[in-house]
C-alpha cells in the first residue's frame, strides 16, 4: 500500500472574526478515505468544484486537514511538521493544470529543471553531470535537450506540460498526482501526454493519481476510479467496475455525458446522506450508502 | 517575443524601451553626472569642503577675465578681493587690479585623499595660489561654495541610496514573509506596520534623531540618519509588496516549488519577490527624493549633518534669513540642486513605470 487516506475531513473558512461573528465553513472534503496501492493508478473524478483539487493538495500536504489521518508508505504524515515532511515530499510530486502557470515565467528550463535538482539527494559532481541529467530528463519527456535556455513563455501547452512532468521526475517520486494534466490541452495532445504517461511508468517506479472531470482520459490510464461529488466519495471500483455496470445515479450521469456527449438534465437533486458510507457491493466496487 | 534565437525577459524589455524615452534618458543622464562629480568630488572641486578664508566671508561669485587690460584674448584668470564696510556694515567686495592669478589644469592646492586612498594635492582646475576663485560666491567662513555643494553631493546623493537600500531590504523581506503565510503572521506583522504608518514621518524622525547621541562624531551621525530615514521607510512598501505576495503565492509555480520541497525562504526570495521587480524599481527610484528631502529637512534645521562636514541641506541652512537671500543670492544654489535632483528621479521613476506597464499587462494575459 502507497498511500491511505482515512476519514479525511477538511473545511474552508468558518474562523471566527474579531467581532465574533462566524461564517459557515464549506465543507471542501467531507469524510474521504482512499488507498492506493503500488502501481494502480487511481482516477479520481468529479466535477468541478468537487473537492478533487483540495484532496490532492492534502496530500501534498499544501493544505493541513481538520481531521484523518494520511498514511504515505508506511509513515504517519498527518501531523508531520513540514521541516520533517522535506525529504519524504520528494516522494509525492504534482504536475498542475495550467502549464502556463506552473512554470515561473521568469527562469529558463534549465534554471527550472536546476532548482528541482538542488534537492535531490543524488549530488551531482559537476555542472555537465548536472546539464546531462537534464537533457536526459527532457528526453525522457520527448524533448530535445537544446530548449534549455528558452522561457517557458516560448512552449506550447504541450511542450510547457512535459517540462513540468520533467521538472516532477527528477527527484524520482514515488507517486505523481496529475491534476488536470491534460485538461487544457487539446486532443491530440492529451492523447500524446497520456502515451507518454504510460510509457514512463513503464520504466519507472511509480504510481499515478489522476485527478479528471473526464471519465475517457481516466480509462486510458487507471485501473481503479473514484467518482467524487460535493467533497465525499459516492462510488469506487474498478474500471472496467465503473464503466459496465455503474451502480450511484450520479456516476451513471457522468458516464451518459462523457461517452455519449449528450447534455444530461440532472433528474433529481442529488441528495447526498450525510453520515454516508462505502459499502462493498461486489468484490472492490463500493458505493456510498447512509 | 521569441522571435530570435536568444531570449529576453521582462526587464530587459523595458530597459529597451526606457532607451526610446528621450527626457528619461536626459535625466537619467544627468543623475548619473551629479553622481559622477559626487564621487570625484575632491578632485574636481578647487578647494576641500573646509578649507576657508575668514577675510573672504561671503565673497560674490568671482569674475572670470578672459581679456587683458589692453583688451586682447588672454588665458582666463581672476583678480584677488578685498572689501570695505559700508555704512550698514555690510562687506562690499572689490577686485585687487594688480593681483592677478590665472587659471589652470592640476594645479597644487589644499592636500586630500583621492579616492579615500591616494594622497595628493592635485585639483582638476584652480588658480595660482595665493589667489581663490569662488565660482558660485563663498559662504560665511570664507569657504567655496561650488567645492561644498560637491562634497555636499557625496552626502546627500548617497544617503538616497544607502537609504533606500536598506529599508526596500527590509521592505521586501517583511512583505513578502507577511504575504506569503498569511493568517496570523501575517496580521501581526502587517498592524506592526500600520503603528509605525501612523506616526506622522518628520515628528517620528525628529523624535528618532533626538534619541542619538551627541557625543557622536559626524560619520556616526550620518549613519544614525540612514537608518533613521530607513526605517520611516520601510512600512508602506511591505504593505504594497504584501499585497502582491498574497496574489503570488497562489500561482502555481510557488505551488509547485512547494512540492519540490524548496524552503519557504527561497520560495520568496526565488518566486515571490523577483514578481514584485517591476513596481519595486519604480518605487525605489520615487522614493529616493525622499530621503534626499528628509536628509535636507533633518541637516536644515540643525539636527542633520553637522558643520563643517556639507550636506546640500546644511548648506541650506544660511538661506534660512531673508537677508542672507536678499544680499548672498547664491546661497541659494544648493536647493537647485536638491530640486534638480528630486524633479530627475522621479521622472526617471515615472518614465520607468511606463515602460513595464504594457509588460504587465501582457503577463497577465499570459496567464489568463
Amino acid at each position: 500500500m502507497l498511500l491511505k487516506l482515512n476519514n479525511i475531513y477538511k473545511t474552508f473558512g468558518g474562523v471566527k472574526s474579531l467581532l465574533g461573528t462566524k461564517e459557515s465553513a464549506i465543507e471542501a472534503v467531507n469524510d474521504v478515505s482512499l488507498t492506493i496501492n503500488h502501481k494502480e493508478n487511481l482516477g479520481l473524478v468529479g466535477e468541478s468544484g468537487c473537492g478533487k483539487t483540495t484532496l490532492a493538495r492534502i496530500i501534498l500536504k499544501l493544505y493541513g486537514i481538520n481531521s484523518g489521518q494520511i498514511i504515505f508508505d508506511g509513515t504517519d504524515i498527518t501531523r508531520m511538521s513540514n521541516r520533517k515532511f522535506r525529504p519524504l515530499r520528494k516522494s509525492v510530486q504534482m504536475v498542475f493544470q495550467d502549464p502556463y502557470s506552473s512554470l515561473d515565467p521568469r527562469f529558463t528550463v534549465r534554471e527550472i529543471l536546476k532548482e528541482a535538482i538542488s534537492l535531490d539527494e543524488v549530488k551531482y559532481k559537476s555542472e555537465a553531470e548536472q546539464e546531462q541529467k537534464m537533457i536526459s530528463l527532457l528526453k525522457e519527456v520527448q524533448l530535445s535537450g537544446d530548449i534549455l535556455s528558452r522561457y517557458p513563455h516560448e512552449f506550447s501547452g504541450g511542450e510547457r506540460q512535459r517540462i513540468a512532468i520533467a521538472r516532477a521526475l527528477i527527484l524520482s517520486p514515488k507517486l505523481l498526482i496529475l491534476d488536470e494534466a491534460v485538461s487544457s490541452l487539446d486532443v491530440l495532445i492529451q492523447d500524446q501526454i497520456l502515451q507518454l504517461l504510460t510509457a514512463i511508468q513503464k520504466r519507472h517506479d511509480i504510481t499515478y493519481l489522476f485527478i479528471s472531470h473526464n471519465l475517457k482520459v481516466v480509462k486510458r490510464l487507471c485501473h481503479r476510479i473514484a467518482v467524487m461529488y460535493k467533497g465525499k466519495v459516492l462510488e469506487l471500483g474498478s474500471c472496467d467496475d465503473i464503466f459496465d455496470n455503474p451502480l450511484h445515479p450520479y456516476t451513471q450521469e457522468l458516464l451518459t455525458a462523457a461517452v455519449e456527449y449528450r447534455s444530461t438534465e440532472r433528474s433529481t437533486d442529488l441528495k447526498i446522506p450525510d453520515k454516508g458510507r462505502l459499502i462493498e457491493k461486489t468484490k472492490g466496487h463500493f458505493i456510498i450508502e447512509g | 517575443m521569441g522571435n530570435n534565437s536568444k531570449s529576453k525577459n521582462q526587464t530587459a524589455l523595458a530597459f529597451a524601451a526606457f532607451k526610446q524615452n528621450k527626457f528619461g534618458v536626459f535625466c537619467l543622464s544627468i543623475l548619473c553626472l551629479l553622481y559622477f562629480t559626487a564621487v570625484f568630488a575632491d578632485f574636481i572641486s578647487p578647494y576641500t569642503y573646509d578649507s576657508e578664508v575668514r577675510s573672504h566671508s561671503y565673497a560674490p561669485p568671482s569674475k572670470i577675465h578672459f581679456k587683458d587690460a589692453y583688451g586682447n584674448l588672454t588665458w582666463p584668470y581672476v583678480y584677488g578681493i578685498s572689501f570695505t564696510f559700508d555704512e550698514y556694515h555690510k562687506r562690499v567686495y572689490t577686485e585687487v587690479v594688480n593681483e592677478k592669478y590665472h587659471f589652470g589644469f592640476f594645479v597644487k592646492g589644499d592636500k586630500y585623499k583621492f579616492l579615500g586612498i591616494i594622497p595628493t594635492d592635485r585639483h582638476l582646475f584652480g588658480v595660482e595660489a595665493p589667489g581663490r576663485v569662488y565660482l558660485w560666491g563663498a559662504d560665511s567662513r570664507g569657504r567655496d561654495l561650488f567645492s561644498r555643494i560637491l562634497y555636499g553631493a557625496r552626502v546627500s546623493l548617497s544617503i538616497g541610496l544607502i537609504g533606500v537600500s536598506i529599508s526596500f531590504t527590509l521592505g521586501l523581506l517583511v512583505g513578502g514573509i507577511s504575504g506569503y503565510y498569511g493568517g496570523r503572521v501575517d496580521s501581526i506583522i502587517m498592524r506592526g506596520c500600520e503603528m509605525f504608518m501612523m506616526i506622522p514621518g518628520f515628528y517620528l524622525m525628529l523624535a528618532l534623531r533626538s534619541a542619538v547621541p551627541d557625543s557622536f562624531n559626524s560619520f556616526q551621525i550620518y549613519l544614525a540618519i540612514v537608518v533613521i530615514l530607513s526605517f520611516i521607510g520601510w512600512a508602506g512598501l511591505a504593505r504594497i509588496i504584501r499585497g502582491m505576495a498574497i496574489s503570488l503565492r497562489q500561482r502555481e509555480y510557488v505551488l509547485a516549488a512547494k512540492t519540490l520541497g524548496l524552503s519557504d525562504l527561497k520560495i520568496i526570495i526565488r518566486h515571490i519577490l523577483p514578481h514584485t521587480l517591476s513596481y519595486s524599481i519604480v518605487a525605489i527610484m520615487l522614493s529616493i527624493p525622499g530621503y534626499i528631502l528628509g536628509e535636507a529637512a533633518l541637516s536644515l534645521i540643525g539636527l542633520g549633518i553637522q558643520d563643517p562636514i556639507a550636506s546640500w541641506g546644511n548648506l541650506l541652512t544660511d538661506a534660512m534669513a531673508i537677508a542672507h537671500i536678499k544680499l548672498h543670492p547664491w546661497i541659494l544654489i544648493p536647493g537647485f540642486f536638491i530640486f534638480i535632483t528630486v524633479i530627475c528621479f522621479n521622472v526617471v521613476g515615472d518614465v520607468l513605470r511606463d515602460c513595464f506597464d504594457p509588460l504587465l499587462k501582457g503577463e497577465g494575459e499570459a496567464n489568463a
